[in-house]
């Protein structure tokens, strides 16, 4: 187990590595420095400010010193709006994503368990094929045409929900119900072949032989042996969350991380781009690696360092 | 009880033919085409993907405008009528025309970035598979190094760094598009070269290109097929969702994606069919390669043969 550990350790960090690089190197070949674009300053100013932000050293020293800010958690500052750092801006806008992301996944996990079950165990039937037809219209409609139609519906012309913005706990429902509509899918596919695969196995025959009432075989028997495939999925969920709020969060014009990144991104704000970038990736490398020794944790059949990724 | 002797026939003699296979043989692919063509949804799904095909090729023709020509004196914001089937935007353009023509852009993304994808990873994983040890160690790892990137935020960096235009969101898209295809590619060639007709070639002396071109790689065409079904619609739905960044292909060009993404100010307006046709298009698009795909898989999966 040990040694399992310390490979994905040193493999997450060779991740991070290339990541940190990448953005580096693509940072620096853009032509120009930061300032070309400002109005003209002048010559002292401009001095000033490349010897500030280390622009005026020689590459490698640049490298360096941006390794050793990362090491400490300091992923530089913006641009465009000089006084705020990265953290600041991390710190401001990754909450309010946080909860919209963690009430999608929620809905997802519960929702697509209960569905996929359902039609596992109506297999086949009526309810199989309705959820089954649910699940492959989720995953073909972009989360990005089904925000507006949300917005036209529920929000405007029923007028149940706000349309839009930051507020309360009613603001949130859309953008969640928009982020968590692929997950959901995704999920409900899975649970759905999971339990037709445990139904099939010999100890749910012994279960059913031994005279168990059919509620109890499937909590204590399908149940629990069909749920543990949803942990493999999780890094692919989150990173489908993450990315989905770029467009969600800008759609409802919520003050998070991503809408955030989305205006840096038109602004060409570099380095808050190359900072979130880097937060977002460590954020999902660090997801990936925490699921894989939970899933290795809960369920032993699974050998060390031998899971195929999907 | 006792039966008399006349009462027993003689059998006929044994024929010769007979032990001759009736039955025409049915190959690999025309077993596979026999399952696909049970599965509806499937077929339904191919039918609407050459369809939509047929209709980014021909539907910019069926009217007599072009995608970036503008109205802006008496065309703007028309409602779908028989001159503009599928009504005009906000610059006067015919929405018809631009939906087609955004479809013909999304479907060359998808297909191209699928290609390529299915290029690099079948030499990849195919060197890496058929070599083994300490070759494919190498090649592994660092695609376990990559494969550990978040696809789209990589694909957000070289874009904010690069031009958008459609072949570097092209680009882009297969920088690590390809490393899934490497992997079906790697396991199936590993499984495939244990298997006695590889030794048999290699014994006749063939070259191990040829070993890989012409006997591996042929007989892992269905895994590779699915998986090539399935990256069309991701690298569609990657596009659109780029264009949402502003990382998409650049005015007056426009993909289904650029036209959802400009449309979405009239939500609350009148003007539904300005974002509903392209809205329409995309999802059917990835609809109907994701049952296809389903089905595709469905029927060439040998453990669900009977």
């Amino acid at each position: 187990m040990l040694r399992y550990v310390v490979k994905r350790i040193l493999l997450m960090l060779l991740s991070l590595w290339v990541i940190a690089t990448l953005t580096f190197v693509l940072m620096k070949s853009i032509p120009g420095d930061p300032f070309t674009s400002e109005k003209k300053l002048p010559e002292q100013t401009l001095k000033n400010l490349m010897a500030h932000y280390h622009l005026d050293k020689p590459l490698p020293t640049q490298y360096l010193i941006y390794m050793k800010n990362l090491a400490n958690f300091d992923l530089g500052f913006s641009i465009k709006s000089s006084t705020r750092s990265v953290n600041e801006i991390i710190a401001d806008g990754f909450p309010v994503s946080a909860q919209l992301g963690i009430q999608a996944i929620l809905i997802a996990l519960i929702l697509g368990i209960i569905m996929g079950s359902t039609a596992a165990l109506r297999h086949n039937r009526l309810p199989d094929y309705a959820i089954m037809v649910l699940a492959v219209i989720g995953i073909s409609i972009p989360s990005f045409v089904l925000a507006p139609f949300l917005q036209k519906y529920i929000g405007w012309q029923w007028d149940l929900l706000p349309i839009a913005g930051w507020g309360d706990f009613t603001h949130t429902i859309l953008p969640s119900i928009a982020l968590a509509f692929l997950p959901l899918a995704l999920v409900t596919r899975l649970m759905r072949s999971s339990v037709l695969d445990v139904q099939g196995q010999d100890y749910i025959r012994t279960a059913q032989a031994k005279g168990l009432p059919p509620v109890r075989v499937f909590t204590h028997h399908i149940l629990r042996n069909a749920i543990f495939p949803i942990i493999t999925i999780m890094g692919p969920l989150v990173a489908g969350i993450l990315t989905g709020s770029f467009v969600i969060e800008k759609i409802f014009s919520i003050p998070g991380l991503g809408k955030r990144f989305v205006e840096d991104i038109f602004n060409r704000d570099y380095p808050v781009i190359m900072g979130v970038t880097i937060f977002y990736s460590a954020f999902l490398i660090l997801m990936n690696f925490i699921v894989d020794l939970v899933y290795t944790w809960v369920d032993p059949r699974v050998k060390l360092g031998e899971r195929e990724v999907e | 009880m006792e039966i008399p002797a006349e009462k027993f026939e003689r059998a006929p003699r044994r024929q010769e033919n007979e032990e001759a296979i009736k039955r025409p043989s049915v190959t690999y692919w025309q077993d596979a085409w026999r399952r696909l063509k049970k599965n509806r949804l499937a077929m339904a799904g191919l039918v609407i993907i050459c369809l939509l095909v047929i209709m980014s090729i021909i539907g910019p023709h069926l009217l007599p405008y072009t995608y970036y020509e503008q109205n802006l004196e008496n065309g703007k914001n028309l409602a779908p009528s028989s001159e503009h089937w599928f009504g005009t935007d906000d610059l006067g353009r015919d929405v018809f025309v631009r939906t087609w023509h955004g479809a013909r852009i999304s479907l060359i993304i998808g297909i191209t970035a699928g290609l390529i994808d299915l290029i690099i990873g079948v030499i990849y994983g195919g060197i890496a598979g058929y070599r083994g040890g300490r070759v494919d160690e190498i090649m592994m790892r660092i695609v376990d190094v990559l494969w550990g990137l978040p696809y789209l935020l990589v694909v957000i960096m070289l874009l904010v760094v690069l031009k958008p235009g459609l072949w570097t969101i092209i680009i882009a898209l297969t920088v690590t598009g390809w490393l899934n295809m490497a992997r079906v590619v790697r396991g199936q060639v590993m499984q495939l070269k244990e298997q006695e007709f590889v030794l048999c070639a290699r014994t006749l002396g063939a070259s191990t290109k040829r070993i890989l071109f012409k006997h591996l790689i042929p007989n892992a065409i269905g895994p590779i097929l699915v998986m090539l079904s399935f990256t069309i619609p991701n690298a569609i739905f990657a596009e659109a969702f780029l264009s949402f960044l502003g990382l998409g292909v650049q005015a007056p060009v426009a993909s289904l994606g650029t036209m959802i993404e400009s449309s979405l100010i009239v939500v609350l307006s009148d003007e539904w069919w300005r974002l509903a046709f392209p809205a329409g298009v995309i999802s059917l698009t990835l609809l109907s390669f994701n049952v296809f795909g389903d089905g595709l898989r469905d029927a060439l999966d040998p453990k669900m043969r009977k």
